[in-house]
């Protein structure tokens, strides 16, 4: 008896550890070519993993817009997420684990970590096979973005319209109350804030400050502008030499550390920014207790929602916030930071070749957008006469109460058509007051002053991918500590020494290098 | 005492001669004993059998990984199988180069120890301290609440904790304004708890003490309680005071769990406590506070990050060192007070 006991336990104790072992090790051939020769009219269901939307699994796979590309392309789409923190850990591990995605909507980022790690299909064969519509709807410089030694490994969704969206947004009201004009200059915007922080302290709140921002926010866009930087990695002409520089190493930083540190340590700033969260320095706001705030415009629904109670705020409201887009540079130009670029691209893990073309086709069926197929435009803005209604001088026009079925449409693109997706998109745009107000202010005369990231039209390049993590964070961590404890620039040489060596001079040399190659 | 003359008498049963090697004698009525104990316990066996399973695959299995350590831009995601990915790789030793030259992480180092170190010199007798307290209570029930009381905070997640602390010493927050209100704060310079690189420490050692004292303390109160009641008696006959009783009787009863606790505390010594310092942890504080468990978890796992190799190799790195500390520990309290736990 004893002897079996023994027994037993020893070939359970062996059997755990093999199938441990195994369990480590396993893995099987997978199929990495694509199936060309498919008949398109068998459409199988697609899984497609999606970026975190906010909503859980259920609802993204419920919502109407979901149904609206089932309909127009005949495919049924399984569609899951990405969890909101740490999206990128979570992308690597389902990957090792050969998660059966048919497509993957990723962030550029992500997109050029898996094609450093050699993970991605190349989809060439099958765009050219079934990918007719894309081929059109897409532009050169899109595909750009994408393509790695003249193979395609993926989708471009460009951005909706290439917003200038970063202004500093003050609170009007104070401002008439003052009687003050949204600044155009340096000295102009210290001005301003200090009368702001004065009407603050008369209020009795002697510890915060009129200008707030977040902890992610190195660069205040419209301040910075004032010293010649407009862009993460943007052109500069030092000593007679034009290269691409990173803003952290461009030849007016310091003034701009400088500018910061002294607004900082005046109380003009938030003392709190290098801890505040987006929604923090957004309440703050809204609470009286900061006076403009550098944020994006899409906060702005949110920022009219904090300030004015009641449901229909944010299509009543309108003038209860100043804009900021950018202050005039040395020169006396304005310019302002213009996003380009594709935002997402759609992309297959190389071990689900096998059903690649349909993929492609699926797409393909999205962007369609003819006289007699109106796919793409059903699902972005929805039905003419239920969703939306047009007319030649405006365009687009959203009817309220329906539209809002189509909050989450953009969600669910995987590429977009290029030709006619801005004419659409201004329709959402226009749904909330403000927001398209906000809008289009900041959009007058952008192709004269937006200036874009030159690394918006990049493709994913290699060297600066690896890096691109711990160089951001240091700049960041280091503006804070520069503005906030070394109350201005004097450590500069030193940081940006630490900068280069830590990848910030190899990256900056791949980038010359790709861009005086073009 | 009792074992030479068994041993004595195996030797003999075995037929050894006169004459033979004493070592081989011993060696031999060791085996013999063994393999009685063997005979006789081998069911008990069973009972362990789980936990070695465990600790096999856990703990074991997965220190082939630190191999990884040795390899260049392992690539994980491309060979499904994690043999083939490492075959694949490139030896190096460049991360153990890294290690020992790069500022950056012999900082972060530093910053492990310091904060570690703060954290026992500061944080160890406390939760002693407060053992005591809770014992000498008269009152049962009230004794019994503060206890609760003081463990509850330890069930709550660290984000949830730096969220009301973030709260509680805003800069607005209301322990800012009584220290206003008390005239003990310039009202145009309120501090900011978080946002300071000289506090962080501090603030780590605070927060920490906050959630953990009462959970650390309820070994102690245990301790206490199994103290001989006797002893007590013979002590306050004898005119020991309340001091002069804990002084006498309370702390021996509990040294060896003290010192116990210790070891298992500084072989901890090179976790300063990553939970905590990844939820405090900003741009203007990181200069103090950024720790090897934070490090690592940025450069590895952090968003687009996949740095393996150097990650594991600082990992690898700071396991050698919390090997080292707590056999020194462990050598130094059993020279000392012969208490160890190997």
């Amino acid at each position: 008896m004893k002897k079996l006991v023994c027994k037993t336990a020893a070939a359970l104790l062996l059997a755990t550890l093999a199938m441990a072992s195994l369990a480590a090790c396993g893995g099987g051939e997978t199929q990495t070519d694509i199936n060309l020769d498919i008949d398109l009219t068998q459409k199988p269901a697609l899984s497609v993993l999606m970026p975190n939307s906010g909503y859980d699994d259920t609802y993204i796979n419920e919502d109407p817009n979901a149904q609206v590309v089932e309909d127009v392309t005949g495919y049924h789409v399984e569609y899951s997420q990405l969890p909101a923190t740490n999206a990128s850990t979570a992308l690597n591990l389902q990957l090792i684990d050969r998660e059966p995605y048919n497509a993957m909507k990723l962030t550029s980022a992500q997109f050029a970590d898996l094609i450093a790690q050699d993970v991605l299909l190349d989809l060439t064969p099958a765009i050219e096979k079934f990918g007719g519509v894309l081929q059109e709807v897409i532009s050169e410089e899109s595909w750009a973005t994408v393509t790695v030694d003249g193979k395609i490994y993926g989708i471009p969704e460009r951005s909706s319209s290439d917003n200038i969206q970063y202004p500093i947004v003050f609170r009007q009201d104070w401002l008439d109350e003052l009687n003050l004009n949204i600044p155009t200059t340096l000295e102009e915007m210290r001005t301003v804030l200090e009368a702001l922080k004065q009407k603050m302290v008369d209020d009795g709140d002697t510890v915060n400050a009129p200008l707030t921002f977040d902890m992610y926010t190195p660069i205040v866009w419209p301040i910075a502008a004032g010293f010649g930087i407009y862009a993460e990695w943007q052109e500069y002409t030092v000593d007679g030499q034009t290269q691409v520089l990173y803003y952290m190493d461009s030849p007016n930083y310091a003034d701009y550390v400088d500018y910061m540190a002294g607004l900082y340590a005046d109380g003009l700033i938030d003392t709190e920014v290098a801890t505040n969260d987006s929604a923090t320095a957004i309440s703050k706001f809204t609470n009286d207790r900061a006076a403009c705030i550098s944020t994006s415009i899409w906060s702005v629904s949110s920022i009219v929602n904090g300030l004015v109670s009641g449901a229909d705020a944010n299509t009543t409201q309108e003038n209860l916030l100043g804009y900021l887009r950018a202050l005039e540079n040395e020169d006396g130009e304005e310019h302002a930071n213009r996003l380009g670029g594709c935002s997402y691209v759609t992309c297959i893990p190389f071990y689900m070749a096998e059903n690649a073309g349909y993929v492609i086709d699926w797409i393909n069926e999205k962007l369609t957008d003819t006289e007699e197929e109106h796919n793409f435009r059903d699902i972005v803005i929805g039905e003419e006469g239920y969703h939306w209604t047009y007319n030649a001088t405006e365009g687009y026009i959203p009817l309220s109460e329906n539209f809002s079925e189509k909050d989450t449409a953009s969600y669910y693109l995987t590429g977009s058509n290029e030709l006619v997706y801005t004419q659409y998109w201004l329709a959402r745009v226009r749904k909330q007051a403000e927001l398209y107000r906000a809008w289009s202010l900041m959009m007058e005369d952008a192709d004269e002053v937006g200036v874009y990231n030159v690394l918006d039209w990049a493709p994913p390049l290699e060297e600066y991918a690896s890096y691109r993590s711990i160089i951001e964070l240091y700049a960041q961590d280091q503006f804070f500590v520069m503005m906030i404890q070394d109350g201005g620039s004097s450590n500069l040489a030193q940081y940006l020494s630490t900068w280069s060596s830590d990848g910030g001079a190899a990256s900056t040399e791949e980038i010359n290098a790709w861009y005086y190659a073009q | 005492m009792e074992q030479t003359p068994v041993k004595e008498q195996e030797a003999l049963h075995s037929g050894a001669q006169a004459g033979e090697i004493r070592a081989e004698s011993r060696t031999s009525g060791r085996m013999k004993d063994f393999s009685r104990k063997w005979k006789r316990r081998k069911t008990l066996l069973l009972f362990v059998l789980p936990a070695v399973i465990l600790a096999l695959i856990f703990n074991y299995m997965p220190m082939v990984g630190v191999l990884i350590a040795f390899k260049d831009n392992i690539n994980f995601i491309r060979y499904s199988n994690p043999l083939e990915a490492f075959m694949n790789a490139t030896w190096t030793v460049e991360h153990f180069q890294k290690i020992f030259s790069d500022p950056e992480i012999l900082k972060y180092i530093g910053n492990t120890l310091i904060i570690s170190v703060l954290k026992i010199v500061i944080l160890f007798p406390l939760p002693v301290v407060l053992a005591i307290m809770i014992t000498e209570v008269s009152s049962k029930w009230f004794s019994k609440l503060t206890q609760m009381a003081v463990f509850l905070p330890h069930f709550l997640s660290w984000v949830v904790i730096v969220g009301i602390f973030k709260s509680v010493l805003a800069i607005d927050g209301p322990v800012n304004q009584v220290l206003i209100s008390m005239g003990l704060m310039d009202a145009n310079s309120p501090t900011y708890w978080f946002g300071t690189d000289s506090l962080f420490r501090g603030l780590v050692v605070f927060l920490s003490g906050w959630k953990e004292i009462g959970y650390s303390s309820i070994v102690y109160v245990s301790a206490i309680m199994a103290i001989d009641p006797n002893l007590y008696e013979a002590a306050k006959l004898d005119g020991a005071g309340k001091f002069r009783q804990i002084w006498s009787i309370t702390l021996p009863g509990i040294l060896p769990t003290i010192i116990i606790m210790l070891i298992i505390r500084v072989g901890y010594l090179m976790d300063a406590g990553f939970d905590q310092v990844y939820a405090m942890i900003s741009s203007v504080t990181r200069n103090s506070g950024e720790i090897i468990g934070t490090y690592v978890y940025r450069i590895s796992l952090g968003e687009n990050a996949g740095q393996y190799g150097l990650s594991t190799a600082v990992g690898l790195f700071n396991g050698i060192i919390s090997l080292i500390l707590i056999l020194v520990t462990n050598w130094i309290s059993k020279k000392t007070t012969h208490t160890g736990i190997f």
